[in-house]
């Protein structure tokens, strides 16, 4: 689906991801695990174009198959067809380079940003929010379908249609963070950008929320890069993961294989290998 | 069959994708975690950060042999002891054996690598594999048996020795799979004759060879006399055992896992890589491995790769059969020895430069090896018991220390042939 190849960013003076080589394939939920300050969210938002890389690098994004942008509905029947379990291609002939492009370009490409801290219009309503995440969909019909959408979305959410009407910053944070996520989906994207999806919620709500993309994944076979500091619960709903370290991914695998590794358990999952 | 598909048939381009991002991790841990890498990096200053293709392998020196011995037992190893769930030993050239370690992950990652060679070679779970590899120090048996398990295959973990209980096994246990070295399949062959078995009535429908270098007419006389579909699979005691690389149905060059070994071919003499198809030396790069990674490991074998797609539908690359050593390197009994490792021991015996001579036959199906000593003045002896008394020593020294049982003759003075000045110290009349 995407692919990274030795991308640096830079602030200032400061190299802030060096040499990043990282890729999703279609379908996967890849977890990017390190410290505070590791790089993680500059990796997601240069990918999403808000951070432009230096040159030399390269982000490939797969051109959308099948004709139609497969959003909600759309993926759905896509994965019931393609569901032959064998090698897909995940890198077609014609890949696109989003180094030079602009955010809004990246959005209507299919690739949506989940922001840290949700980012939700606070004084807006909950149902215009969501309605704003479908701005990039201009046009009659591309609105009829968007409104069809919405309701989809309101069935996964239910919680979200209830409040439809309140104010957005009234919501809890977990419910600001299935806003958020809502948000994201209404431009119907391939690939989906998650910043810390559980930062300042309990664990049981965390829990519900990657319940949420799990079910995502399975659904509508979306494909997921998931920036969390709680390793442990990112894990264990990622199919691979990459562990960044001062701006450098010093590890990568199998999420099942970074569990198991003891620098990882020891850096990031908590686990007081002495006792 | 595939055992994972969506890798063993992999986008070229996505593969290379993979590679890339498993070698710069790779090196970043090895430059910080292993002495001998840090410092020959900063030699070359060299920043693991500078590899931004796989190309740029070529510009990092290569491991040796040599290079494990003088880290014996443990400096090669990236992570602490610890963390170590297994040792296995390789051989070294000379004296000492060297150690190669394994995490949890790696032990699991070699039973997933080596379950692809078994599915490549046929197998499913329906089938029962007897090992008769040598489940020791070196890594024998062990790979092959967690692919089996991995594969849900059931395995006869029945090692190495006692023919007549293999081929009793084979029979009564209905055996479907045979896993050993060439000579060795033939050698129970014999073994069936023998004993009287009907081969029509055996269960055995594929055989897994390894260990030792072996040849087409023996694939062909394999397949008749046990009537199995031979497959040959590779495995290198330093990078991992059986589970490296291996051969599909096609009978034509051993796959090597490529996500997890990056591999070159090179001229031994000028270590530049080799034209395609070119015979040289291999060379592996893991890329994975957390215990023991090696870059650009030399493994001494010769080999060539073999062009173009396979038919099976698996895009990793394929490599001819090992035809020999690039080093002086012997494989007997499927034990790699060196000629060195003799000298050794016949030093510390001896206490002298020893003039000696190693022969290797095939008696039978199996290897024999015989070592002819001159007898120097420190050895010089009258009486009968003395010489018996040395010839046993040396024997048990040689069984204990390499492995391998050698005959080992006393012949008089400068009776073995030299050629400036140097005895001749490998006389190979095995023809595969």
């Amino acid at each position: 689906m995407i692919s990274l190849k030795n991308v640096d960013v830079f602030y200032g003076k400061i190299h802030a991801l060096r040499r990043a080589s990282l890729h999703v394939r279609r379908g996967e939920i890849v977890a990017l695990i390190g410290a505070n300050g590791a790089g993680k969210t500059t990796l997601l938002s240069t990918i999403s174009g808000l951070l432009r890389p230096a040159p030399g690098g390269r982000i490939d994004l797969a051109p959308a198959t099948g004709g139609a942008c497969p959003g909600l509905r759309g993926a759905g029947s896509a994965a019931k067809s393609g569901g032959d379990g064998g090698a897909k291609p995940a890198f077609a002939a014609e890949r696109i380079d989003l180094t030079r492009r602009s955010p809004d370009r990246i959005v209507r490409l299919g690739v949506s940003h989940v922001p840290e801290g949700r980012q939700v219009w606070g004084p807006m309503s909950v149902a215009d929010n969501i309605l704003l995440g479908s701005y990039c969909r201009t046009g009659r019909a591309a609105r009829a379908q968007a409104a069809e959408d919405m309701a989809e979305l309101y069935r996964m959410f239910p919680v979200l249609e209830e409040r439809s009407d309140q104010m957005a910053g009234t919501l809890s944070g977990g419910e600001q963070q299935m806003l958020a996520i809502a948000r994201a989906l209404m431009a119907r994207p391939r690939l989906l950008l998650l910043d810390e999806p559980g930062m300042g919620l309990a664990p049981t709500v965390t829990r519900e929320i990657f319940r949420h993309i799990v079910d995502l994944r399975d659904r509508f076979e979306l494909t997921v890069l998931l920036v969390e500091q709680n390793a442990r619960s990112a894990l264990q709903i990622a199919d691979r993961g990459y562990v960044l370290e001062t701006g450098r991914i010093v590890l990568q695998g199998p999420a099942e294989e970074l569990l198991a590794n003891r620098d990882v358990q020891r850096a990031y999952l908590g686990r007081d290998l002495d006792s | 069959m595939y055992f994972e598909p969506e890798l063993e048939c992999i986008d070229r381009a996505e593969l290379e994708q993979l590679q890339l991002e498993r070698l710069q991790s790779t090196l970043y841990r090895v430059s910080r975690n292993v002495p001998l890498y840090r410092r020959r990096f900063e030699e070359i200053d060299f920043d693991p950060e500078n590899i931004r293709s796989l190309d740029d392998i070529r510009r990092l020196p290569f491991t040796t042999k040599q290079d494990l011995r003088d880290n014996y037992p443990y400096g090669l190893f990236a992570v602490p002891l610890r963390e170590i769930v297994r040792l296995h030993a390789s051989s070294g050239t000379t004296g000492k054996a060297t150690v190669v370690g394994y995490t949890t992950n790696d032990v699991r990652r070699w039973g997933r690598l080596a379950a692809r060679v078994l599915a490549a070679a046929g197998l499913t779970r329906d089938d029962l594999l007897q090992v008769a590899f040598n489940y020791s120090l070196f890594t024998g048996g062990f790979g092959l048996h967690y692919g089996a398990e991995a594969l849900g295959a059931s395995v006869i973990p029945s090692s190495g020795g006692n023919d007549r209980r293999q081929v009793q096994i084979i029979e009564d246990y209905r055996t479907t799979a045979l896993a050993c070295t060439p000579s060795y399949a033939l050698h129970l062959s014999d073994v069936m004759d023998e004993m009287g078995v009907q081969k029509k009535g055996l269960a055995l429908k594929w055989g897994l060879f390894g260990g030792e270098p072996w040849s087409e007419p023996m694939r062909r006389e394999i397949e008749e006399r046990l009537g199995v579909k031979a497959t040959d699979n590779y495995g290198v005691s330093e990078i991992m055992g059986p589970g490296v690389a291996g051969e599909c149905l096609e009978q034509n060059g051993l796959h090597v896992n490529e996500d997890h070994f990056l591999f070159e071919i090179i001229d031994p003499k000028t270590l530049d890589p080799v034209a395609e198809g070119e015979t040289g030396e291999l060379v592996v790069t893991t890329l994975t491995k957390e215990g023991f990674p090696m870059v650009r490991f030399r493994t001494g074998d010769l080999t060539h790769l073999v062009p173009g797609p396979c038919a099976c539908g698996r895009t990793f690359r394929r490599i001819g059969r090992i035809i020999g050593r690039s080093d002086d390197m012997l494989i007997i009994k499927g034990v790699n020895v060196f000629p060195s490792q003799v000298e050794a021991v016949l030093l510390d015996i001896e206490g002298a430069d020893p003039h000696f001579r190693i022969e290797i036959e095939r008696e039978g199906r199996l290897d024999k090896a015989t070592l002819f000593l001159e007898a120097s003045e420190n050895l010089f002896t009258d009486s009968m018991r003395e010489a018996r008394e040395l010839i046993e020593r040396i024997k048990r020294r040689l069984a204990s220390e390499l492995s391998v049982g050698f005959e080992v003759v006393l012949v008089g003075r400068k009776t073995l042939e030299r050629s400036h000045g140097k005895t001749a110290r490998v006389v190979d009349r095995r023809a595969l």
